[in-house]
């Protein structure tokens, strides 16, 4: 059962989606291991996921689960304020498992 | 130009909005733009079978739907009913936006216009308050060019849109980040301003790229029930027949001295200094000598009913008779009780909803103390082209005479636009004072040229005989009629 669930809404197959995905993968491969699920929304393919989730800017990572639902715009450039941002570094209270 | 089907809007703009462009509308807050930007779709789809697209920014869906129930709009049947869409960008959380980490752009925003323009099939949108995504993003170029994407987007499918942006002053820059302007060829502004004590709303074509339009500001009013209605007064277009049939005044005298009586289209002004007889005079055209086919309305910004009704009976006068068979409509209220284009609005509203066939307003001179002089002059024109296309015959009672060297106000503004002008008098003949009455003009009819003694009893106003020049003079005016008959 993957521990984090993200959401990432992108606009299409653009370089900015790519870039988006792939540093997100990054990053969440070096906090996380492989303990996460990324779901990538195209908001063009998948408008009525986007209306739902009131996506407005492009891209935008949601985090699903755990709780809660931290939210960042942008193509996820600068590594550490990303994991800051997503809420990654925070210690793991349920399990007591320290995420370096 | 797309007709918006919101009331006198579209005569002020000759035609409407930009067709399949968008047009910015900014105002301070309480100006009524969300509620321009929610009539313009409802009467999308109530008067041209148009579907519309809400864009929330500011105000939630389920605010706008119970808000905009209060005008009689009921958003989420048409909801249900495929005619409307949001698409709700509110900020719902309780942090930021979210932070913003790297390049970003408004692709989510778009998508989901595309997708709801789509859904409905519409042809209208509404998006309010860009202003507010500013704050939002932080990021004020980015938002600026993926705007203008935006807009671009909606000219290609093929909409309307209208765009609210918030201002901090009524005067002053036209948006609050300064370049919404440059967002949108085509900007309205909307104000809420204080004018002597009262709150007045216009509405302002500042540029309309190339159309033409009417410069400046125009009035509104935001009516309970029904929403904005532009008050066009003085654009609405002088066309209208003439009638050629007479009705009677209701006095036998001041008939024969209009040579029958008023044309059934007639504006009368009835002027004259205080103590004149003018009340009493209006009263009687209201009376219209007994006749079953006169249904009067009454307007009185002079005195409440009861001393009206007291002092009509000492003439001669039922009024609550007349009243009690429907022919006749009292309305007392304070001249300050009301800005002068609501007056308007309401007064066609009693129109449509009484009939009247004739109309009283007592007196001109107190509705016109409250309002600017241009304002006063757009609500007569206004009146005066609506009474004359709706045959209804019509007396106002004005002040008159020469004051410390100015005329009368009312006097300069409505002379020119009257068929006919009673002219009431206070002479002075010996140690008495008399009443004389004349009839100083009357379109499209020969009348008596002579001032006329009247007296006023319990059987009613009585007409009698003309002066003779050396009688005596007028009192009540700074001008004097001397006994050799100088004037």
């Amino acid at each position: 059962m993957p521990k984090y669930i993200i959401h990432l809404y992108v606009t299409g197959q653009t370089a900015r989606s790519h870039h988006a995905a792939a540093n997100l993968r990054r990053i969440c491969d070096a906090y996380v291991g492989g303990s996460y699920e990324l779901v990538l929304i195209d908001v063009l393919a998948q408008p009525d996921l986007a209306e739902a989730a009131r996506i407005l800017a492009t891209p935008t990572t949601v985090r699903v689960a755990p709780l809660p639902a931290y939210r960042v715009i942008g193509d996820m450039s600068d590594s550490s304020k990303v994991m800051m941002a997503l809420g990654l570094d925070v210690k793991d209270l349920g399990s007591g498992k320290e995420i370096s | 130009m797309l007709s918006t089907g919101i009331p006198g809007f579209d005569s002020i703009t000759m035609g409407g909005l930009p067709r399949n462009r968008s047009t910015l509308v900014s105002g301070t807050a309480g100006s009524a733009k969300t509620v321009f930007a929610t009539q313009f779709l409802v009467e999308g789809i109530r008067k041209a079978n148009q579907t519309g697209v809400f864009v929330t920014l500011e105000e939630s869906p389920a605010d706008i739907r119970s808000n905009m129930l209060s005008l009689g709009w009921d958003i989420a049947r048409w909801e249900a009913e495929g005619k409307w869409a949001f698409v709700d960008g509110t900020d719902s959380f309780d942090q930021e936006e979210g932070v913003m980490i790297g390049d970003f752009d408004l692709g989510g925003l778009l998508a989901r216009i595309q997708a709801a323009v789509t859904k409905v099939g519409a042809e209208r949108l509404s998006m309010d308050a860009i202003s507010t995504i500013f704050p939002r993003f932080g990021n004020q170029e980015r938002i600026r060019s993926e705007l203008l994407r935006i807009n671009n987007v909606i000219k290609q499918m093929g909409v309307t849109a209208v765009m609210t942006g918030e201002r901090t002053e009524d005067y002053g820059e036209i948006g609050r980040y300064g370049f919404e302007e440059f967002v949108s060829d085509n900007v309205i502004i909307m104000r809420n301003v204080l004018d002597s004590e009262l709150r007045r709303r216009t509405l302002e074509v500042l540029k309309f790229r190339g159309v033409p339009h009417r410069r400046g500001e125009f009035p509104f009013v935001l009516v309970n029930g029904r929403g904005i209605e532009v008050v066009p007064l003085s654009a609405i277009p002088l066309e209208h027949e003439s009638s050629t049939l007479r009705v009677k005044f209701g006095n036998e005298g001041l008939d024969r001295m209009l040579h029958g009586g008023p044309y059934r289209d007639s504006i009368m002004l009835i002027s004259g200094p205080s103590g004149a007889g003018k009340t009493m005079m209006a009263t009687e055209f209201a009376a219209a000598g007994g006749s079953m086919e006169e249904r009067c309305l009454f307007l009185d910004f002079e005195e409440s009913r009861t001393q009206l009704f007291r002092n009509a009976a000492t003439w001669g006068h039922d009024l609550a008779r007349r009243e009690s068979l429907g022919l006749l409509r009292i309305i007392c209220e304070y001249p300050e009780s009301a800005n002068i284009e609501d007056r308007l609005v309401r007064l066609k509203d009693l129109i449509a909803e009484f009939q009247p066939t004739r109309l009283v307003i007592d007196s001109l001179t107190a509705l016109g103390r409250l309002a600017s002089d241009k304002t006063f002059r757009d609500f007569i024109i206004g009146l005066t082209s609506y009474v004359k296309q709706a045959q209804i015959t019509t007396a106002l009672t004005a002040d008159s005479g020469v004051f410390r060297g100015t005329v009368a106000m009312t006097e300069k503004h409505v002379s020119t636009l009257t068929d006919a002008i009673i002219d009431l008098r206070v002479v002075e003949v010996g140690c008495q004072m008399r009443r004389g009455v004349a009839i100083r003009k009357m379109r499209g009819s020969g009348h008596d040229r002579h001032i006329r003694e009247f007296t006023i009893s319990d059987t009613g106003l009585h007409v009698g005989d003309a002066f003779r020049q050396e009688q005596g003079h007028h009192v009540g005016d700074d001008e004097t009629v001397s006994s050799t008959g100088s004037t």
